[in-house]
């Protein structure tokens, strides 16, 4: 008797595995085609935003599983590669301090977090459509650890169920890529107008050098 | 001379073709399908020129299916007059940021705010690329009733009832000319079909395909549309 409710317990947990969904998102992510900001930047991939797992057990549904933290580290070094004239990786000391180096000399430190991943499935949504939603925040410091900005950023991914043949895998991995995509976009759109930034690190002389360099190209 | 064996032997052929013609266009269901253009400038494409086919942003309107995309994509270019159709992720990675939903433009106003954008024009001249077609719409159910129900017993199940639905579906293209700058015109096309599944033991159901057919109306309109045969 016991031995056929530990069965049956094996059974379902099997069951149960065999409907979970585990995704692992991977992309090319393309550098942004703006205008670079005459800047040195150093970017801090952290490492919950490089390691990022998402797992959720919604309503109606299976278990998800969603690995986002490549694809983070992919987006924004492509990101920040084609928005800043000079970007450098930076590591972090034990005592959580990024180490800065030499030269050249840094004009910013960028540390992208990741605050808040969230998505809907056609079964709990009522509609046919995968939608994933992130929300980043964009600390921007000064090397001296000087808060420049802590911007917000809010992105959106949608695909419709059974595009193209897609499993439900395939779907919420395209609806992830589209919102990372769409958080890029933000960023390389909004960056200059973000909180703190045109005042405390587009300094007028730089902007001038910016203009000049748009002018003659 | 007469032969009323042949004769008859005819009106039973007659009888079976106008059977079968019922019994198919029963089985599609019942559509009415309308298609309509409005052109604002003279298109054609020339030797190498291509198009490029992309839903409008979720963010401010109702952007076609994906499954309506893929469709009149192929539709588009295959077939009689087909076009070429330039891969939309292609262009949408080359111009990355400027075609994602978030930052793409909004009307026929914005274009030349797109064009005049650091390398923006040069990719796209690159790639030979000389209309961007914009699609938007989607397929719903306007109606429906009626009651099926079924039955099981031993080693047998029954159902007795009818149901039926109508489903509408309009999609609306807007055609822009990179060349000029301009709006070329509009396409747009609009079906709607009634599907019934009437149940006498067996359910027989007849579905109307509005969206496969919106597909097939716009992707042979957006082909003269272009091409400048229409």
């Amino acid at each position: 008797m016991r031995n056929g409710i530990q069965l049956t317990i094996v059974l379902l947990a099997m069951l149960a595995g065999g409907c979970a969904t585990s995704v692992k998102v991977t992309a090319d992510f393309p550098e942004p085609l703006v205008d670079k900001l005459p800047l040195t930047v150093g970017i801090l991939l952290n490492e919950k935003l490089s390691t990022y797992v998402h797992v959720e057990d919604p309503m109606m549904d299976a278990e998800w599983t969603i690995d986002i933290g490549q694809a983070n580290v992919d987006m924004f070094r492509a990101l920040f590669t084609g928005m800043f004239t000079e970007v450098i990786e930076l590591k972090l000391n034990d005592d959580g301090t990024p180490t800065l180096p030499a030269t050249p000399t840094l004009d910013a430190v960028i540390e992208p977090r990741l605050e808040d991943f969230e998505f809907s499935v056609p079964q709990q949504s009522g509609n046919d459509q995968f939608t994933v939603w992130i929300r980043y925040n964009i600390h921007i410091s000064t090397p001296e650890a000087e808060q420049i900005s802590a911007w917000r950023v809010t992105a959106y991914g949608q695909v419709d169920e059974g595009t193209m043949g897609l499993g439900d895998g395939d779907a919420m991995q395209a609806a992830t890529v589209i919102a990372l995509r769409d958080a890029a976009a933000n960023i390389a759109t909004g960056f200059s107008n973000a909180p703190g930034v045109r005042k405390k690190l587009l300094a007028p002389s730089k902007l001038m050098f910016q203009e000049k360099n748009n002018e003659s190209s | 001379m007469s032969h009323p064996e042949l004769s008859n032997h005819s009106l039973l052929r007659l009888l079976r073709l106008l059977l079968l013609i019922s019994l198919t266009a029963l089985i599609n269901g019942c559509m009415t399908t309308r298609v309509e253009e409005t052109k604002d400038s003279a298109t054609g494409l020339r030797a190498g020129e291509s198009v490029v086919i992309i839903a409008s942003s979720y963010h401010t309107t109702d952007p076609a299916e994906d499954a309506f995309m893929k469709c009149v994509i192929d539709g588009v270019q295959s077939g009689r007059g087909k076009l070429r159709v330039h891969p939309t992720e292609e262009l949408q990675d080359a111009v990355f940021p400027w075609l994602e939903p978030r930052t793409a433009p909004q009307k026929v106003a914005d274009l030349p705010k797109l064009l005049e954008r650091s390398g923006v024009n040069e990719r796209i001249n690159a790639r030979g690329i000389r209309y961007l077609v914009w699609i938007k719409g989607d397929t719903e159910r306007t109606s429906g009733g009626g009651s099926l129900s079924c039955a099981a017993g031993p080693g047998a199940v029954a159902c007795f009832g009818l149901t039926w639905w109508e489903n509408m579906s309009a999609y609306e293209a807007s055609v822009w000319d990179l060349d000029d700058g301009v709006s070329a015109g509009m396409v747009s096309t609009s079906v709607n079909g009634t599907s019934v599944v009437p149940a006498v033991i067996l359910p027989l159901p007849f579905i109307a395909r509005t969206r496969s057919a919106a597909c097939k109306g716009m992707s042979k309109q957006l082909k003269r549309f272009i091409s400048g045969k229409s």
